[in-house]
């Protein structure tokens, strides 16, 4: 597995960041490759719920499902993709002087899947760092708004 | 010549993918501004192929109105209702934090400026006009958001996402 990890101080309470994160249908917004997310499970808000994604790597759609594995209200949240991709994302959520310290931790297998075998690691290393970077940065944009 | 025929390249393959990927997903297709623009030049293109003896006169007209449809921020939106898009556009305000009034053929938003609104069309194809401030970085985002949530809706109607009101 391999890792990207980002964090940024967000100018905004820390329910206010966790509530946002936690609700999958508005990740698009923020992932810049996250095309969509389909509802299969996702009420009540909680370990457990399940969604459809589908992801734009390079052109390519990656579908796939995931499953929600922590959900501690406001510090922790994290889903897991159960198919499609190997790929785990961990937010952690902390109160800080003037806003809310917000980490990802993104980790990610692309080497059994055809796309890992044809795409070249390093390229796609750095496209999910660029994804990590937009996404801090698109939250800001959003909550500090 | 060559702005109209490297123009012509870019619009075939994002015509070709856009409209593939929407078949296979059976989804509506959705032309961005620059889209828009670079059909409007291909046509001027195919024009100048077909008419060589007025190509100046094409060439200038699809310049032209290629220019105007991306100041304007035009769009174009196939297979889905004006109900869909303006739906769509909601949900992306609100998913943004915004505070959006929705009128019969528009969406505003007070801060920072922004408005959709559907020029004209008919059946499920629609010419939609997005405007959102340059230097907006949520309006940036409220374009990058409409585009997927508006090409993610099934063309049989409503909409793929998930998104508090």
């Amino acid at each position: 597995m391999s890792h990207v990890r980002r964090s940024d101080v967000v100018k905004a309470d820390i329910e206010k960041c966790f509530d946002y994160i936690a609700e999958p249908g508005l990740a698009p917004l923020f992932l810049s490759s996250l095309y969509s997310i389909t509802p299969i499970d996702v009420e009540p808000k909680g370990e457990g719920n399940r969604w459809g994604f589908e992801y734009d790597l390079f052109g390519v759609a990656l579908r796939g499902e995931s499953v929600c594995t922590v959900y501690d209200r406001p510090n922790r949240y994290v889903w897991e993709a159960v198919s499609g991709v190997e790929t785990k994302w961990t937010y952690t959520f902390e109160k800080v002087e003037g806003g809310t310290a917000v980490e990802l931790d993104v980790e990610y297998q692309l080497a059994d899947t055809m796309l890992g075998k044809i795409a070249d690691l390093a390229v796609i290393e750095r496209l999910n760092e660029h994804e990590a970077d937009a996404a801090v940065k698109n939250l800001r944009v959003i909550l500090e708004g | 010549m060559t702005v109209l025929v490297v123009s012509s390249a870019i619009l075939g393959w994002i015509l070709v993918r856009e409209v593939l990927l929407a078949k296979i997903r059976s989804r509506a297709i959705v032309l961005v501004r620059l889209a828009v623009a670079l059909v409007v030049l291909g046509a001027g293109g195919v024009s100048w192929a077909v008419w060589p003896s007025r190509a100046r006169t094409y060439a200038a007209i699809a310049v032209g109105l290629g220019a105007a449809a991306f100041a304007a921020g035009m769009w174009l939106v196939v297979g889905c209702s004006k109900q869909t898009i303006l739906r769509q556009g909601e949900l992306v305000a609100r998913g943004l934090l915004l505070k959006v009034d929705r009128r019969d053929h528009q969406l505003m938003v007070d801060s920072p400026r922004m408005r959709v609104r559907v020029v004209g069309g008919f059946h499920r194809v629609f010419v939609v006009q997005v405007f959102t401030g340059r230097r907006s970085k949520k309006g940036v985002l409220f374009q990058k958001g409409l585009r997927k949530f508006l090409g993610s809706s099934p063309r049989s109607e409503g909409g793929g996402h998930v998104a508090r009101s």
